[in-house]
C-alpha cells in the first residue's frame, strides 16, 4: 500500500520531495500544523536532526558554536547546530533544521547563508583548531516559517531553497492523540485565519471537555469564539 | 447584565471553515471570507465554493438564528445550483423556496429556535402579495418562511386583502413540515436520504459538477411548490365551482367563513378565493426522492436528407382573385369577390418526435410511414443506452426542410433522453401553431433508471404548456398527422403511463385536459 494513499496533499508534498533526495526545503504555513516536528522526525534523519530557533537577539554561537567556560578554568569550544548537523553522525550528515530563519539578525542571517549553502561551496573554518569544516554527505536542511508570502524573504535565500511547500493542516499522526470527535474539525481549523483554533488549543479542549462538558471546556479554551464555536459544531452534526 | 451597546459592540463571526461535507466541498482547510451584514431578509448570503459569507455578527437572538441559518446552507446547500437548474424539474424561485424551507428545518433540528427568525417584513410582504393577488409568489413566500417566527405575521398581511388565502397558505406550510418529518423519521430509520446528506449521487468530490443527495429532496419539495402555485386550468375552475355549489364541501364553509373577515382592496367575489381547492391541495402529493430520476445529455445529429418529400403539413389552395388557371370558374357568380383562382398557402409545417426506444417495438417501415404522412415536418427520432458515452448521437433529424433521409439508425433500446428530446423539439416549431407530435407510449425513462414519476410529471408539464400532441401507436399518428393535414379537429389523448403518475402526484385527471 502506498504510505502517502490516505495522507492530505500538503504532506504527500514532502514526503516526495525528500524520498526524492531534495535536500533543502521550506515548509511554510499557519502555525501549529507540525512543521518543525517534520523536520526533526521525518525522511531520512537517522544520523540526527538539530534545531535553531531564530531571533532578533540570537547570535553565531548558536550556529556554528563558541567558547564557554570548562571545569579547569579554561575555554573549550562548543559546537552549534549548524557543525552539528554538518558532521551528522560522522559518516553521513544530519539534518539542520531552522525555524523563522527570517527574524534572525544581519551577521547571524549571513552565517546561516554559508551553512546552508551547497556541499561544495559550504565551508568553515574551526577558530579552535584551524580546522576546515565542510558538510558530510547527506546534509539535509529544513527551514520553517510563518510567513505567507514566499516573495518576502530574502533573494540570496529563496535560492537556496529551492522548494517551497505550504503546509496547511496538521499531519494525521498528530490528530490521533485527540478524542476522534474533534479530530476533523482541528484539521479544518487550522488554516482558518482570524479564525484559527490550533493544535494544542484542541488538545487541551478536549482534555478539559473530557472533565467539564462541551460548553465549559469550549468557555475556557476559546474565550469569545465559544459560542460560534458550539453553534458550528452543532450544525455540522445535525 | 449584558446591555444592548455592548450586544451591538460583539463581533460573533460564524466559524463555516469547521463545517464537513461529503461532496468535496469546504474539504480543503482554508479561511472563509466572513463579512457582517445587516439582519434584514436578503442581505445575508453564503457561497460555499468562494467561500464567502455575509451575516449579522452581534450578539442578538435574531443574529444568532440567521448565523445558524448560513451555517445550515454551508453545510447542506449545493455548491453549484446551475446543474439542478440544468434538470428543470422545477422552477428556480420554488427551489430556491423549498431549500429555505429545508434549511430552516435543519436548524430547528440541531436545536435553534425559529421564533426568532423574523425581520418585520413578513406583514408587509404579505400585504403586499395579497394586494397583487400574486398566488404563485405567496406560495413561494409561505415555503420560504415555513417553519419561521414571521409566518403569523405573513398569514396576516395576506389576509388583509385575501383572506381566504390565508388557511390555504398554512395548509400549505403545515404539508411541508410534515414532508419533511416523514423524510426526517424515514432516514433515521435508514428507509431514505436524510435531509443533510451532501453525498454525490455518483461518488465523485466535485461540488461544482455533482448533485448531493440531500438536494433531491429541495427538489421534490420544489416541483410539488410549482405545482400548488400553478394558475388552474379551466377545466379546474369548473370542478372547483361545482365544488362551491355542493353545500357539504369543508372547503367552501372555510372560505365563507374567512369572508367575514375580508380586507381592504378586495375587489370581486371571484378574487377572494385562493385558486388552489382544498380537495386539490390535499391530493397533490411531492414526488419521493425514489421516484426522481435524471436523463441523459442529448446528443443531436442529422443524417443525410437525400430524398425530396414533396407538399407541406398543412399545406393547401384557397380561392383567389388573382392568378393564371381558373379553377373555381362555379365562383365568378356565387363570390361577390369574383375568387376563381387559386393561390396556395403554407402549412404551419411541424414537429414530429418519435420514441424509437425498445418498449415502441417500431422498425424502420414503421418510422418511415410517420415520415411519409408527415411532409414539410421535422421529423426526429431518439434513443440511448445506460452505456452510452457523452458525445454519442441519441436524437436524429430522419425529415427536415421537404428532405428526408432514407437511412433510420437502428434502435438502441433504452429512452433516456425523452424530456430533453422533448425540449428540442419544441425549439424546433416553425411558427407558433406549428404543432408538435410526440409518438411515444410514455414509457420515459432515464438511462439505466426504472419508470419515475418526477421525469414523466416533467414530460407531462412540458407537454400540457407547449400543447403537445400524444399517440402511441404507429396507425394513430399517421391518423393525427393526416388530421392535421386535413385541419381536422385534434382530440388529445395521453398514455397511460402518463395518466396514472399525474393522477398519483396530483390526484387529477389527465384527461380532463384538453
Amino acid at each position: 500500500m502506498d504510505p502517502n494513499e490516505n495522507l492530505p496533499q500538503c504532506w504527500k508534498d514532502y514526503n516526495d520531495v525528500v524520498a526524492a533526495g531534495i535536500d533543502r526545503v521550506i515548509l511554510f504555513g499557519p502555525p501549529g500544523t507540525g512543521k518543525t516536528y517534520a523536520g526533526l522526525n521525518m525522511g531520512d534523519t537517522d544520523s540526527g536532526a538539530w534545531r535553531l530557533v531564530c531571533t532578533e537577539d540570537m547570535t553565531n554561537f548558536d550556529v556554528t558554536g563558541g567558547f564557554l567556560p570548562g571545569a579547569d578554568g579554561s575555554f573549550d569550544w562548543n559546537d552549534g547546530a549548524a557543525i552539528k548537523a554538518w558532521r551528522g553522525n560522522g559518516i553521513t550528515g544530519g539534518r539542520l533544521v531552522v525555524d523563522e530563519i527570517d527574524k534572525a539578525g544581519g551577521d547571524v542571517f549571513a552565517t546561516l547563508l554559508a551553512m546552508t549553502d551547497t556541499v561544495d561551496s559550504a565551508k568553515w573554518e574551526n577558530p579552535a583548531t584551524g580546522r576546515i569544516e565542510t558538510p558530510k554527505e547527506g546534509f539535509s536542511v529544513v527551514m520553517t516559517t510563518n510567513i505567507e508570502n514566499m516573495e518576502e524573504l530574502p533573494s540570496a535565500l529563496k535560492d537556496r531553497f529551492p522548494c517551497a511547500i505550504r503546509i496547511n493542516e496538521p499531519h494525521p499522526d498528530a490528530l490521533l492523540n485527540l478524542p476522534r470527535n474533534i479530530r476533523e474539525y482541528a484539521r479544518k481549523m487550522a488554516d482558518a485565519g482570524d479564525r484559527r483554533i490550533s493544535l494544542r488549543q484542541f488538545y487541551a479542549y478536549g482534555q478539559l471537555a473530557k472533565n467539564h462538558g462541551d460548553e465549559r471546556a469550549a468557555n475556557l479554551i476559546f474565550g469569545p469564539k465559544a459560542e460560534a464555536f458550539l453553534d458550528a459544531i452543532k450544525v455540522d452534526t445535525v | 447584565m449584558t446591555t444592548i451597546m455592548e450586544m451591538k459592540r460583539k463581533d460573533l463571526r460564524p466559524m463555516p471553515e469547521l463545517i464537513r461535507r461529503k461532496d468535496g466541498a469546504n474539504d480543503e482547510p482554508a479561511e472563509w471570507t466572513v463579512q457582517p451584514c445587516a439582519a434584514e431578509r436578503g442581505a445575508p448570503m453564503t457561497g460555499i465554493l468562494p467561500r464567502v459569507m455575509l451575516v449579522p455578527v452581534q450578539d442578538f437572538e435574531l443574529d444568532r438564528v440567521i448565523r445558524a441559518h448560513e451555517m445550515m446552507h454551508a453545510k447542506v446547500s449545493p455548491g453549484n445550483r446551475g446543474p439542478w437548474i440544468d434538470r428543470g424539474i422545477c422552477s428556480d424561485r420554488a427551489m430556491i423556496c423549498a431549500e429555505e424551507a429545508r434549511v430552516n428545518f435543519l436548524v430547528a433540528k440541531a436545536g435553534f429556535d425559529l421564533e426568532h427568525l423574523e425581520d418585520g417584513t413578513e406583514q408587509n410582504a404579505g400585504e403586499r402579495i395579497s394586494e397583487r393577488g400574486d398566488w404563485e409568489e405567496a406560495v413561494f413566500y409561505t415555503a420560504a418562511i415555513s417553519g419561521c417566527g414571521g409566518l403569523n405575521k405573513y398569514l396576516v398581511g395576506i389576509r388583509r386583502h385575501r383572506p381566504a388565502w390565508a388557511p390555504r397558505l398554512r395548509r400549505i406550510h403545515q404539508l411541508i413540515q410534515k414532508e419533511f418529518r416523514r423524510i426526517d423519521r424515514a432516514a433515521s430509520k435508514g428507509n431514505d436520504t436524510p435531509l443533510s446528506s451532501t453525498r454525490t449521487r455518483s461518488g465523485r468530490l466535485d461540488p461544482n459538477k455533482e448533485l448531493v443527495e440531500g438536494y433531491f429532496h429541495t427538489e421534490s419539495i420544489g416541483e410539488w411548490l410549482d405545482r400548488l402555485a400553478e394558475e388552474p386550468h379551466p377545466d379546474e375552475k369548473e370542478e372547483e365551482e361545482d365544488e362551491k355549489k355542493n353545500p357539504d364541501d369543508e372547503s367552501e364553509s372555510e372560505a365563507a367563513g374567512d369572508d367575514k373577515d375580508r380586507g381592504v382592496g378586495a375587489d370581486k367575489e371571484g378574487d377572494m378565493e385562493p385558486p388552489l381547492s382544498k380537495a386539490d391541495l390535499e391530493s397533490q402529493k411531492p414526488i419521493r426522492k425514489e421516484s426522481a430520476g435524471s436523463w441523459a445529455q442529448l446528443n443531436v445529429k442529422e443524417q443525410n436528407l437525400t430524398r425530396h418529400v414533396p407538399g407541406g403539413l398543412g399545406k393547401k389552395r384557397i380561392a383567389s382573385n388573382m392568378g393564371r388557371n381558373p379553377r373555381r370558374i362555379g365562383r365568378m357568380f356565387t363570390d361577390p369577390q369574383k375568387r376563381i383562382f387559386d393561390r396556395k398557402i403554407k402549412g404551419n409545417g411541424g414537429v414530429v418526435l418519435i420514441d424509437y426506444s425498445g418498449s415502441m417495438a417500431l422498425d424502420e417501415q414503421d418510422v418511415l410511414k410517420i415520415m411519409e404522412a408527415a411532409p414539410g415536418c421535422t421529423v426526429a427520432c431518439y434513443t440511448t443506452n445506460d452505456y452510452d458515452k457523452d458525445g454519442r448521437a441519441n436524437l436524429w433529424v430522419l425529415g427536415a426542410r421537404g428532405r428526408m433521409t432514407t437511412k433510420i439508425p437502428r434502435s438502441r433500446g433504452g429512452n433516456g433522453v425523452d424530456h430533453p428530446a422533448l425540449v428540442w423539439a419544441i425549439q424546433q416549431k416553425q411558427s407558433g401553431n406549428a404543432p408538435i407530435v410526440w409518438v411515444t407510449d410514455g414509457g420515459v425513462l432515464g438511462p439505466g433508471q426504472g419508470y419515475s414519476d418526477q421525469l414523466s410529471m416533467q414530460c407531462i408539464k412540458t407537454c400540457i404548456k407547449s400543447k403537445v400532441l400524444i399517440r402511441d401507436r404507429v396507425s394513430s399518428a399517421v391518423e393525427l398527422l393526416n388530421d392535421i393535414a386535413a385541419r381536422k379537429p385534434i382530440k388529445r389523448w395521453w398514455p397511460l403511463y402518463f395518466r396514472m403518475s399525474y393522477k398519483r402526484q396530483t390526484g387529477l385527471s389527465l384527461t380532463d385536459i384538453r
